[in-house]
């Protein structure tokens, strides 16, 4: 079915959407590939039998989708911090003014480190609240929350949220009380001329590996029992019961649910409850571990860009009577960047076909 | 049946290898690569009983 499913015909392939519009259903039972060659100009022809199609393959489609490959579009390996040495993590910092113009080479630069180390730092910006959205929508769409698509994080009296006053906010991520936590997240600094205010970021993916080596049962528990997160302010009431740590099919780290402060009272067994409390206060302390946090100031014109399911981020306590400390924020989607990086990798490909004289190549149409 | 496009995507799929030849070996079909290498691409998943020997063809 592999083979047959994917052949590039008008029947199996829609020729505009290039998705499939034949179900494997629709083949027959006695589907089978009677005639396999290898024509003149490269591509490979195989005749299916009974339905008497033949289908002609790209070799550059087969080799990029042979099964036992990897995947040639593949987005690149992350890489977490390394455990105590978080304030050395080379952050990557890119230019605005490049970002802006639309470089592709910066572009990929940062986006690719907004995935490979959770954070990348846009620097140079004017100090200008329309680069929230500008700057993220190099990346694609927004995300938008009971917050606002666009959102000031300034110490004033009505707060709703933590982040909206001058307290010291521990490492944590945002939105953990929404079923699909935010991807993204994006602080652009406007004003910061108070003292105090310096941010803090914990790679939430580190910390969790090192409780997975230090203590595999707590890894378990934070894996397993659903938690109820939730967020009970006066115009809404968000709740998700979930882990604070989800994992993929291949047992890596997911998704990290953690902030921490946005809890109901948990429901069960003492021994449930219990078990979670001890391993949740053992993640609490890897996260505030100062080997694990990594501290910087940002300036006027800087955007803190990072993976809102992987980084933690917090800040310390300022005085909001001694200047300004103004950050406008919003959030996207990781699969936005990824469909973003892919785009570009795709663009890169195409330049080395162009670039590639093999004579027996067919070109892609 | 009319052929209009030569991959099933919009991706951009340079030639790494070229194909040198090809054959059914147990429902798959089987194709050599230039460096020598080959690829089982399943097929139909009708595997006879015996694991056949055909030889690759151009």
């Amino acid at each position: 079915m592999w083979l047959r499913e994917f052949s590039p015909d008008l029947g199996t392939i829609h020729p505009v959407t290039r998705e499939q519009v034949i179900m494997l259903v629709d083949l027959p039972e006695d589907l089978r590939a009677a005639v396999a060659q290898v024509l003149p100009d490269g591509r490979l022809a195989v005749t299916w039998q009974p339905e008497g199609l033949v289908s002609h393959y790209h070799p550059g489609w087969l080799w990029a989708h042979r099964p036992e490959s990897p995947d040639a579009a593949a987005l690149p390996e992350r890489r977490l911090w390394q455990t105590g040495r978080a304030q050395q993590t080379p952050i990557t910092r890119v230019e605005g003014a490049a970002i802006r113009a639309g470089d592709e080479a910066a572009l990929g630069a940062w986006l690719t480190a907004i995935h490979v180390d959770g954070l990348s730092i846009v620097e140079q910006l004017p100090a200008d609240p329309d680069m929230v959205p500008e700057i993220p929508h190099r990346i694609g769409c927004l995300r938008n929350s009971n917050f606002g698509e666009i959102w000031e994080v300034e110490s004033r009296p009505d707060a709703d949220s933590n982040a909206f006053t001058s307290v010291a906010l521990a490492a944590h991520n945002d939105l953990c009380t929404r079923e699909y936590v935010p991807g993204l997240q994006f602080l652009f600094c406007l004003h910061n001329s108070c003292s105090g205010g310096d941010s803090i970021f914990v790679d939430g993916y580190a910390v969790a590996e090192q409780l997975r080596a230090a203590s595999p049962a707590d890894f378990a528990v934070l894996t397993t029992i659903a938690v109820p997160f939730a967020t009970r302010n006066r115009d809404s009431d968000h709740r998700c019961c979930a882990p604070v740590l989800e994992l993929d099919a291949a047992g890596e780290i997911a998704n990290v649910r953690y902030t921490w402060w946005l809890r109901n009272p948990m429901r069960g067994d003492s021994a449930t409850i219990n078990a979670f409390y001890a391993a949740f206060k053992r993640f609490q302390r890897l996260a505030n571990d100062p080997g694990n946090q990594l501290r910087l100031r940002l300036q006027a014109g800087e955007m803190a860009c990072f993976d809102n399911r992987r980084m933690l981020h917090g800040r310390t306590a300022f005085d909001p009577s001694s200047g300004r400390r103004w950050l406008r924020g919003c959030y996207g989607e990781r699969e936005e960047l990824e469909s973003r990086l892919r785009m570009l990798g795709r663009a890169e490909r195409r330049r080395q076909m162009e670039r590639d004289s093999r004579p027996a190549a067919p070109a892609v149409t | 049946m009319t052929e209009t496009f030569s991959v099933p995507d919009y991706d951009a799929y340079p030639v790494v290898r070229a194909l040198g030849g090809a054959r059914i070996v147990d429902g798959d079909v089987e194709v050599r690569w230039d460096d020598g290498s080959a690829s089982a691409l399943p097929g139909c998943g009708c595997a006879s009983s015996a694991r056949t020997s055909a030889p690759f063809t151009r």
